[in-house]
């Protein structure tokens, strides 16, 4: 490790404190991401805010960056109210962020990065020069960088450490750090505390916005916890133990002290519709992919996939349904209809805009695309139109798809109404086996009670239903039994009705409970796909300079 | 054959004459070059290289001045591509389409307004050969006994070169052609830096097709330049969008051009419909190659070459 | 699907294939882009000092106002038809054809091969033998960027591009070579086709049998694509190539029958040109049909039964600037000028078709 002796960086001017002020942001829509948020932070801190997906963390602190603009509410800095127009003026007062999604050219150098969009800078570019500069503060800031590589030549810890150095570069004084270690590995992770205490040694400010508990004990000394847009706790770091803390981000008490976990497998014997046995698959989007991981899912129930995107997830759907290669065995029990044809297995996927349907096409295209080759809906070459447009007519009817031309192209759907033709298509032909990722993400409450019914009506006539999903709630809700991933391995399988939420929510992030002593859990794998895309869009709008969020 | 001896001053002059020839095309291909660095492509090279030849040709013969030719051959067909450049940045209109329908729009509107000036003869700009470079072996009689316009092109091909690479502004197209959200959340105006570089690349084709008329042939005719635009592009990936490469693939496909009369004095007879198709063929090739080689590390595409820009306005 | 709907939508695939579709008021867009035009038409004749009304009163006589007018139209539109053709067939599967210009004149020379080799020697076989090699070539020389792009991953417009310009050196070189006619005075001609060589036209006048080709092409593509498995196997793969292959389809088959398919069509108009229009090989046999083909298909939004109207608006426009080449004037330039204007029309309403389109999206919660 290199040795500081002194931070001395940054020039003098640390900003003193810097507070937000009852900050609510709402979004079109009306829901309101942000409601009357107050916190602040005094020079040399580090702030953790903690909460789960969606709380509101991430536009909060948007809203400090200048990146959205807040409904109501202000920013002080050393006392000072301060509006931000755009970015840059964030910028110009000292705050920086590094987004969860990172803003670098990968074909072009750190460098050439570091210099586009400068506030300061001439209209010649001495690129020698400039990398001569950058090694400098890189050394003076005991920051491994090297100018002159291509940025996507690097590691995405690499990566992160340019983002924070641009921000030293811009003479931040106020460091904003979203979700981090989300792409990091565990050493890396270590590296980025390291360096978030010699920040705060030298007198900057951190907000550190996470859900993962242990970055409070890892190098928080304020946290706030948010919630729903709300706050909901406001304290140092020390004084609350990590059950606390897990039952305030999900928001129900603990009952009591947490029982360790009892594998319960009902044996009654009945085959299985699904019988996964030591699955083995090389990584994906998670850096440990799926290590030895059995379970079995039994006709008409309901079996729920718990775990933070990135530990396991997108391998274990990508064996089970054909597209990723795997070691072990995966047997699926139906009836002698093969997999992928029409009584086998329905996939609904995570991602519905560009693997789910065709945009381009109408919905009766859409509602036919699986089995337009077969009858009814095709004998020998000919497409039977009738047939097809009847179809998507009692669909449409039936899972209630606004608008009600069968005509209508897919990409005018919005995206509750497409989440529905996608059901309907995989659900209609009642198959034995559904395999539903995420399938609520992003949905009105009325059609995410329209999606658990339908599955809930399936499973109930004998369906076996794998329902991989990062939301603990409606997993406790829909659910019989819950498995959880961590870092590609199975923590444990319980029964909904046995264990708390708040158990679940632990394991998904610690993994199995020491009783003396806290595991470090730093295998913590790439978002997925699906909320890649959708925190990717987040991201954009988060750069928008002014008008709305 | 001929003693080899013989052959040196044929090269030589041959040499000098696919400078001169490649010329227009040189300078199509560093416009567009540019224009494709900050991600747009302009299809409509060929017709703003007639908008530059015609207007060049006027001017040249109203003034005299081949300088002030220059300049209104460019203006002329910046003019032209600042339609593109509107149509593709503000109207988010298809770059193909855009492009396709500005080379029809040039070619008739170059046509229209020229039939005036067909049979017109003119007196182009002479050699100007530089003091003291002019003695330098070989070099000397290819690069620099040249008119003004290949003086301009080596200049400008330097000039290019040095706004992508030395500059701030050259920055910014570089990281807009290659990702254009990233570069606007740095605070890059993307639209405002394609459009000026669109405007480049149509500045250059008129300047291009301008050499084409006012020194090349000294005349005009409509659609002379019979598909040169269209090379232009082809040339622009051959080379990898680098300014240089562009410059010398350019004088090779001049050499093509010219080499027929040189051939037949040596008595070798080959149609030369055949010989112009061999750089055809060879970009194809090179084409080929490039992608095949650099399938991993990337052929040197601008990224978001042509694609839609999705920015959160 | 009732024929309202077929004017009612126009999709618009552009150059990534991300794709755009759109709910047009039936003829809004079209005519909206038809007035831009005329006024940026009327325009430039004003500072060409000509009079905009009679001038684009004697382009629309030229065009439909007359017999002769009219059948200038249909033989003009005939090239354009199969050219346009030759570029929606490929689009429908995502993939783009530029090269029907080289297709068309690769075409010219494989009909002038069969005219010239056999002359009257087949007979009555010799238009279906004529026909059957001119759509073998034309496939054969759109599979060459085809298949570049199936295995290679090669841009296929640059090569098509590139080709072009390669088959017409080919015709060049062959009509001042190996096929040139002795008695032809000098002149790059090649010997002219026999009369069983040439296709059989509509009472003397140049309209030929290609327009049937092109009519009857269109509506088999039409009904391939709408109404036949494969046809929707083509738009889904168009579509989302990654549902596609997750569905279990093969993508490059797909990409290379429709360029194979594309690039006969564009061949047949070449066999139009040669046979009919010149009698001959020769250079210049298209004024770039197959680039305003590229236009046309685009325009209609690559639906075959559109392509039909619309190739014979172009084509009007051709015919009608004939006329007012010969009545009025005008220099032969003057359809670019017109063609140009027509596209930079459209293009100019996008926003309003944009505009739209969000209006549809403001639906989206999301």
């Amino acid at each position: 490790m290199r040795s500081m002796t002194g931070f001395g960086c940054q020039q003098a001017g640390m900003i003193k404190r810097v507070s937000l002020h009852s900050i609510v942001k709402h979004f079109p829509g009306g829901v309101a991401a942000v409601d009357g948020v107050s916190l602040g932070a005094s020079a040399g801190e580090v702030h953790v805010i903690l909460g789960e997906n969606g709380a509101g963390k991430t536009t909060l602190m948007r809203v400090l960056a200048g990146l959205n603009k807040p409904s109501s509410g202000h920013v002080e800095i050393d006392g000072r109210i301060c509006r931000f127009a755009k970015p840059q003026d964030a910028k110009r007062h000292g705050i920086g962020m590094v987004h969860q999604h990172f803003s670098l050219v990968n074909s072009l150098s750190v460098a050439e990065n570091l210099a586009l969009g400068r506030i300061d800078g001439g209209f010649f570019l001495n690129p020698a020069k400039w990398s001569c500069y950058l090694s400098e503060k890189a050394e003076e800031c005991g920051l491994d960088i090297r100018p002159d590589t291509l940025v996507g030549l690097l590691s995405l810890g690499e990566r992160q450490r340019v983002e924070i150095f641009r921000l030293i570069v811009e003479g931040a004084k106020v460091l904003i750090l979203d979700e981090p270690t989300s792409i990091l590995a565990p050493q890396e992770a270590e590296l980025l505390f390291d360096h978030i205490r010699r920040f705060s040694a030298a007198g900057h400010i951190i907000f550190l916005v996470t859900h993962k508990i242990h970055h409070v004990r890892a190098v928080g000394q304020k946290l706030s916890i948010l919630r729903r847009g709300k706050l909901v706790r406001q304290c140092a770091a020390a004084d609350l133990a990590d059950d606390e803390l897990a039952s305030l981000m999900v928001g129900e008490p603990l009952a009591s002290f947490p029982r360790a976990p009892k594998d319960r497998l009902d044996e009654t014997q009945v085959s299985p519709v699904l019988d996964v046995r030591d699955l083995n698959v090389s990584p994906l989007t998670s850096p440990d992919g799926m290590q030895a991981v059995s379970f079995h899912l039994q006709p008409g129930e309901i079996l729920g996939v718990a775990g933070i995107s990135g530990n396991g997830q997108d391998e274990l759907v990508g064996a089970l349904t054909g597209r990723t290669a795997y070691r072990g065995t995966i047997k699926v029990c139906l009836d002698g209809a093969s997999r992928r044809e029409s009584s086998g297995i329905g996939y609904i996927p995570g991602d519905r805009r560009s693997v789910g349907s065709a945009l381009s096409l109408s919905v009766m295209d859409n509602l036919a695309l699986r089995r337009y080759d077969r009858r009814p809906f095709s004998s020998r070459f000919l497409l039977n139109i009738e047939a097809i447009r009847n179809n998507a007519i009692e669909m449409i009817g039936h899972y209630d798809i606004h608008p009600k031309d069968p005509l209508a192209p897919a990409w005018s759907l919005s995206g509750g109404n497409l989440q529905k033709v996608i059901l309907a298509r995989e659900l209609e032909a009642s198959p034995r086996l559904v395999i539903a990722v995420n399938p609520t993400a992003g949905l009105d409450v009325a059609t995410v009670g329209m999606v658990h019914r339908e599955l809930m009506g399936k499973a109930r006539n004998g369906t076996g239903i794998l329902y991989v999903s990062e939301d603990l709630d409606e997993l406790f809700l829909v659910c019989d039994r819950i498995l959880v991933l961590r870092k590609g391995k199975v923590e444990g399988v319980f029964c909904v009705g046995e264990v708390e939420k708040a158990v679940v929510a632990l394991l998904m992030s610690r993994g199995k409970l020491q009783s003396n002593e806290y595991e470090r859990d730093f295998a913590l794998g790439c978002v997925d796909r699906d909320s890649c895309i959708s925190s990717r869009n987040v991201a954009r709008d988060a750069v928008l300079p002014s008008g709305d969020g | 054959m001929s003693e080899s001896f013989a052959w040196t001053p044929l090269l030589v002059a041959g040499a000098a004459a696919a400078v001169g020839r490649g010329t227009p095309i040189a300078l199509a291909a560093l416009g567009e070059g540019i224009s494709e660095k900050s991600g747009v492509m302009n299809l409509g090279v060929e017709g703003m290289m007639l908008v530059g030849a015609l207007t060049g040709f006027v001017v040249q013969v109203h003034t005299g001045n081949p300088a002030l030719a220059i300049l209104g051959a460019g203006l002329a067909a910046a003019m032209l591509s600042s339609v593109h450049a509107a149509l593709v940045l503000l109207c988010d209109a298809n770059q193909i389409v855009s492009g396709f329908a500005l080379t029809i729009l040039g070619t008739g509107l170059s046509g229209f307004f020229g039939r005036p000036y067909v049979g017109v003869k003119l007196i182009g700009p002479e050699q100007i050969p530089l003091p003291v470079l002019r003695r330098i072996p070989y070099l000397g009689e290819i690069l620099f006994q040249q008119d003004i316009f290949v003086y301009l092109t080596l200049v400008l091909t330097a000039g290019a070169w040095f706004l992508l690479y030395r500059t701030r502004f050259g920055l910014n197209i570089r990281a807009v052609g290659e990702d254009p959200e990233p570069a606007f959340a740095q605070g890059v105006p993307v639209r405002r830096t394609r459009f000026i570089a669109i405007l480049i690349g149509g500045f250059l084709a008129g300047v291009g097709g301008a050499h084409l008329s006012v020194a090349n042939t000294q005349v005009w005719a409509e659609r002379m330049t019979s598909g040169q635009g269209w090379i232009a592009i082809g040339l622009v990936i051959v080379a990898r969008w680098r300014p240089i490469p562009c410059l010398i693939t350019a004088w090779v496909f001049g050499a093509m051009l010219v080499i027929h009369p040189y051939l037949q004095g040596s008595g070798i007879e080959v149609s030369p419909y055949l010989i112009g198709m061999i750089p055809y063929i060879a970009a194809v090739g090179a084409l080929v190659v490039v992608t095949v080689l650099h399938r991993r590390s990337g052929h040197g595409m601008p990224a978001s070459l042509a694609r839609q820009l999705n920015l959160p306005e | 699907m009732s024929p309202v709907t077929l004017f009612y939508r126009v999709e618009m695939v552009d150059v990534d294939s991300s794709r755009r579709g759109t709910w047009l008021p039936s003829f809004a867009g079209p005519l909206g882009a038809l007035a831009i035009a005329a006024i940026l038409f009327s325009v430039i004749l004003v500072i060409a000092g000509r009079s905009p009304s009679a001038t684009l009163w004697a382009l629309f006589n030229g065009a439909f106002g007359t017999k002769f007018g009219i059948r200038e139209t249909l033989t003009r539109c005939t090239p354009l038809m199969l050219c346009a053709l030759a570029v929606a067939v490929p689009a429908r599967a995502g993939i783009f054809n530029i090269g029907g210009e080289g297709q068309l004149h690769f075409g010219a020379i494989a009909s002038a091969a069969v005219a010239l080799h056999f002359g009257s020697g087949l007979g009555s076989m010799t238009i279906p033998v004529m026909v059957l090699t001119v759509l073998v070539a034309g496939a054969a020389w759109s599979l060459i960027p085809g298949l570049l792009k199936a295995v290679l991953n090669v841009n296929e417009v640059l090569v098509a591009l590139m080709l072009n310009y390669v088959a017409i050196l080919l015709v060049e070189y062959l009509v001042h070579g190996p096929w040139k006619d002795p008695s032809a005075l000098g002149w790059p001609y090649s010997a002219p086709f026999p009369k069983a060589a040439v296709l059989p036209t509509w009472q003397g006048t140049n309209v030929h049998l290609g327009l049937l080709f092109g009519v009857v092409a269109a509506g088999c593509f039409w009904f391939v694509m709408a109404r036949t498995t494969f046809g929707f196997s083509v738009k889904v793969v168009e579509a989302n190539p990654v549902a596609a292959r997750y569905v279990g389809m093969r993508l490059q088959s797909y990409l290379l029958i429709t360029m194979a398919l594309g690039g006969a069509m564009a061949a047949l108009a070449g066999l139009g040109e040669v046979s009919v229009i010149q009698g001959r090989l020769r250079p210049d046999i298209s004024p770039g049909y197959g680039y305003i083909g590229f236009l046309i298909s685009w325009l209609a939004g690559h639906r075959f039964l559109i392509i039909i109207p619309a190739a014979i608006l172009i084509g009007g426009l051709y015919s009608g600037s004939d006329e007012l080449q010969l009545a009025a004037g005008l220099p032969s330039a003057t359809v670019d000028i017109l063609l140009g204007l027509v596209f930079v029309g459209v293009l100019l309403s996008g926003p309003i078709r944009r505009w739209l389109e969000l209006r549809q999206r403001s639906l989206e919660i999301e």
